[in-house]
């Protein structure tokens, strides 16, 4: 062939080969068009100045819309967007004012009167009033709220948890609220709830504007708008990357908050977060691993941070199962079981461990003559020989595949269980499946014969830890159990509005649940948290978030 | 060859209907559902059951996946059951990352790859080979996850040199266009975001390469001595042309097809998300959101990312195919 021909037809291929190219990026790089849309920032668009503080999160929020979420991400950032009714003294559970001054029940405990702060705003310069605490409410609790934007998805969930169900629903807690007059919301509920406060300050039901809510039907999703009166004004969120917060001049509590931009990074292997942390590439973070400590207190630059435990890691024993439902037997166990020694193995200095349910934070709650189940193999094992078990038995023990704040690694654990229990004669056979399944397939009947399981607290009263565990309805994983007395005291703790009688009530369910062994509470662990030791001012929740207001660098 | 390429077009639609029926299948196999992992550590069956109706997922299995193909055909992938960004959106805002990532680190693994084969193949038992050789084993065996952590530690943490995360610094300034940073910075003239980019990008893009740089350099090495052995080769060094030249344009040229194939698979591979290194690395890509939608049991995320992969993949290999005709005179399409 002549060279000429030859070079035309080379060049046509590299034409065609240069226009199939540049078809598949357009094609690639179509479906959204190409235009720039209104929806989400490219990353970098929003700028932190050298000054901004830098949270490393464990994951990006699910939303920002208060009341519809019930993950950790999502309320961490919604605490600094957002202000509550009440809110709490820093690093504890007491309640505290915050956007409501006053609290007080009726007479008869139905009724909740709150008194509300004056000259309160929100971001978008709009007041702060009773009317928006109604707004926000009948958006939680009223399915036909128009501004619940439910069609659109929101399902509110949290609030048939917390308050048993929705407007009109038989079960639900809430009958009646309104704004009696600019700065004053009365709640009118159908049993006396003495733990209602607490409740509806949650870190779930931050006070958004309605305006804002009413303008715009995607707010609280990372393209929409998020406004409330908290500390920090929501900038942007770049999906998957980081979400950008900056102060609120006009905010109502007097020199905070101490930052002017607050950005929280989405670093989801906490490895990876303890890196940047030391590369100085985040200011703080949060949940990192008791194997981590060593690392953090060999850094200079570093210092350990311990969130106060309000949490609960448990050994679920099913009664419904044989063996269990001899409470000798459930006994026996936990007195097989060298828990001292365990936790300090695997929490060190992060574990405390003790017989009571409700975590230390608590100890109002808590029956002084209650102190733990004394380990003695020799004990246990005449224990379960007189209960009818000389030769020991199977048992069936689930332990989760994922890490959890108070099981950071579930495995070892459960297998250290299992080599002190077949010390007892106790044969073990360990499970474990896919941790949605596990949820919920343990309240299926019959449910597992044993399992590790959890619980971090909601708001700082033991109905939360307790009533959700041992009182009526709550029993489901523990084969339906039914103890009239324990749901008795439980009912009647929660409606009741003395304190002193409460801690008396509750002193007496602890006793119980202590000596039914039915969730040998296990470890109240404090997660690991650290920070730079230039930072300051930041005194972590029980709760698992807290607002930013007094923190700063330098 | 327009007809070619365009039959093999129409060819990516049974090719994407196969692959979403797979997935939507394999999504409703898994035990656990998005109502579960919603409510974590408070699911009772009764909220769990109530969770569901609202969601639509009690609708019967045949019916959500029609409605599911129905969606893909007016390039509606839906939204995130968990975050309600469409499906769309995400996908516009992660592919840039994903897609310049991968492309770095097969210009890593081709620039040092190739050349290490060749180099291997002409001096075919010496030390040069037996080095990389074994390097190529070792690149392929390392862990991509443990790799990563070591550079970070190393270059970001111990010497401080190079960014431990993200595709740039928290206090650049720096808007973008297209989603490409680099190229957006060079358009923009914006000198220094252009640093901040590329140094983001070393770490992470290095860490990605290894493993298709190991097998480049092993089959580029293969592929040369296959062709080096060759009697045409034999003809042009009797012919007095150059070693270089022999090498370069006469061998090399020839061996490149099965390295171009090999090239194709791993890109492809690269850009359905490596989702160990954007988790190490905070890189905002479809690996690590295609993931997290598994975990989560986030239907649509799963449904839509991966039948978007998949589609891409389609096209890296036609275009693969496509090459084979530039490379090879003796080849073409009808």
């Amino acid at each position: 062939m002549r060279p000429h021909v030859f070079f035309r037809q080379r060049l046509r291929r590299i034409l065609l080969a240069m226009m199939a190219l540049t078809l598949a990026v357009v094609l690639v790089n179509c479906g959204g068009g190409s235009e720039e849309s209104s929806t989400a920032d490219t990353a970098g668009e929003s700028a932190a100045p050298a000054g901004a503080l830098v949270f490393g999160s464990v994951g990006q929020p699910v939303n920002l819309t208060p009341g519809d979420i019930t993950d950790g991400n999502s309320i961490y950032v919604q605490q600094q967007i957002y202000n509550y009714l009440v809110g709490n003294e820093p690093g504890s559970t007491e309640l505290a004012p915050e956007l409501a001054t006053e609290w007080t029940p009726s007479e008869d405990g139905k009724t909740w009167t709150f008194m509300l702060r004056e000259g309160v705003t929100f971001h978008d310069g709009t007041d702060f009033n009773a009317e928006a605490v109604v707004f926000n409410v009948n958006r939680w609790w009223d399915p036909a709220f128009e501004f619940g934007y439910r069609d659109a998805g929101a399902l509110y969930e949290i609030w048939t948890d917390l308050f048993g169900g929705f407007k009109g629903d038989e079960a639900s807690t809430l009958v009646d609220v309104r704004a009696v007059d600019d700065l004053t919301v009365e709640f009118e509920i159908k049993e006396p709830f003495a733990a209602f406060p607490a409740a509806i300050s949650s870190g779930y039901f931050g006070i958004a504007s309605p305006t804002a809510v009413q303008e715009d039907s995607s707010y609280g999703t990372p393209s929409g708008a998020a406004v409330g009166t908290g500390p920090f004004v929501f900038d942007s969120w770049i999906s998957g990357d980081r979400v950008t917060l900056t102060k609120f001049e006009d905010y109502w509590e007097e020199g905070m908050p101490k930052v002017d931009q607050l950005v929280f990074s989405f670093v989801e292997d906490p490895a990876a977060r303890l890196a940047q942390l030391r590369a100085g590439t985040l200011d703080f973070t949060t949940d990192l691993t008791p194997d981590q400590l060593t690392e953090i207190e060999s850094d200079p630059n570093l210092e350990a941070v311990y969130r106060p435990s309000f949490n609960v890691g448990y050994l679920g024993l099913n009664p419904s199962y044989e063996p269990l439902a001899t409470k000798e037997v459930r006994q026996a166990i936990a007195q097989a079981i060298n828990k001292p020694d365990i936790v300090q193995a695997f929490w060190g200095d992060l574990g405390e461990t003790d017989g009571h349910f409700v975590p230390p934070s608590l100890e109002d709650y808590r029956n002084s003559s209650v102190d733990d189940y004394t380990y003695s193999v020799d004990e246990a094992k005449s224990a379960i020989a007189e209960a009818g078990y000389p030769d020991g038995f199977d048992l069936d023990m689930w332990y989760m595949p994922v890490s959890r704040p108070y099981f950071p690694n579930p495995k070892p654990i459960a297998e250290a269980f299992a080599a002190e229990l077949s010390q007892i004669g106790i044969n073990v056979n360990l499970q474990t499946k896919d941790w949605g399944a596990y949820l919920a397939d343990r309240n299926v009947a019959p449910g597992f014969q044993s399992f590790m399981l959890g619980w971090t607290g909601d708001y700082g009263d033991p109905d939360n830890f307790l009533y959700a565990h041992f009182g009526p309805g709550a029993t489901q994983d523990l084969g339906d159990y039914q103890n009239p007395e324990l749901f008795d005291l439980l009912e009647q703790a929660r409606i009741n509005s003395d304190p002193a009688e409460r801690e008396a009530l509750y002193k007496q369910v602890d006793a119980i649940t202590f000596d039914e062994a039915l969730r040998i509470p296990i470890v109240h662990s404090q997660p690991l948290l650290a920070k730079r030791t230039a930072l300051s001012g930041w005194d972590p929740s029980p709760f698992s978030s807290e607002p930013f207001v007094a923190v700063e660098k330098g | 060859m327009g007809r070619y390429i365009f039959r093999r077009l129409l060819q990516l639609v049974p090719v994407l209907l196969g692959i979403s029926l797979l997935v939507f299948v394999f999504l409703h196999l898994i035990p656990g559902d998005p109502a579960v992992t919603m409510l974590g550590d408070r699911a009772t069956p009764d909220a769990v059951e109530k969770l569901r109706e609202r969601m639509g997922l009690n609708e019967p299995l045949p019916l959500q996946y029609l409605s599911f193909l129905g969606s893909l055909l007016t390039f509606d992938l839906g939204s995130s059951i968990f975050t309600g960004v469409p499906i769309a959106d995400e996908i516009r805002l992660r592919w840039p990352a994903t897609f310049e990532l991968s492309v770095v680190a097969m210009l890593i693994a081709l620039l040092i790859g190739i050349p290490a084969g060749v180099l291997a193949a002409v001096k075919k038992n010496s030390w040069i080979d037996n080095l990389t050789m074994t390097g190529s084993l070792l690149g392929v065996s390392m862990p991509v996850y443990w790799l990563g952590l070591l550079l970070v530690y190393l270059f970001a943490v111990n010497l401080q040199w190079l960014p431990p995360s993200g595709r740039t610094d928290i206090s650049t300034a720096f808007s973008s266009v297209t989603g490409f940073f680099i190229f957006d910075s060079i358009i923009q003239g914006d000198f220094n975001a252009l640093i901040d980019v590329l140094a983001h990008l070393v770490l992470p893009a290095i860490t990605l390469s290894t493993i298709p740089l190991a097998i480049i350099a092993r089959i580029t090495r293969s592929a040369m001595l296959e062709v080096l052995s060759q009697d045409y080769i034999r003809t042009a060094r009797s012919k007095g042309l150059k070693e270089l030249k022999v090498i370069g344009k006469h061998a090399l040229k020839n061996a490149m097809l099965p390295v171009v194939t090999i090239v194709g698979l791993e890109f492809g591979t690269l850009l359905g998300g490596a989702i160990l290194t954007e988790t190490i690395f905070s890189w905002p890509g479809i690996g690590s959101w295609i993931y997290g939608g598994i975990l989560q049991r986030d239907y649509p995320v799963v449904q839509g990312g991966v039948v978007f992969v998949a589609f891409v993949f389609v096209l890296i290999n036609l275009l693969v195919d496509l090459s084979y005709a530039l490379l090879d005179p003796r080849i073409q399409y009808k």
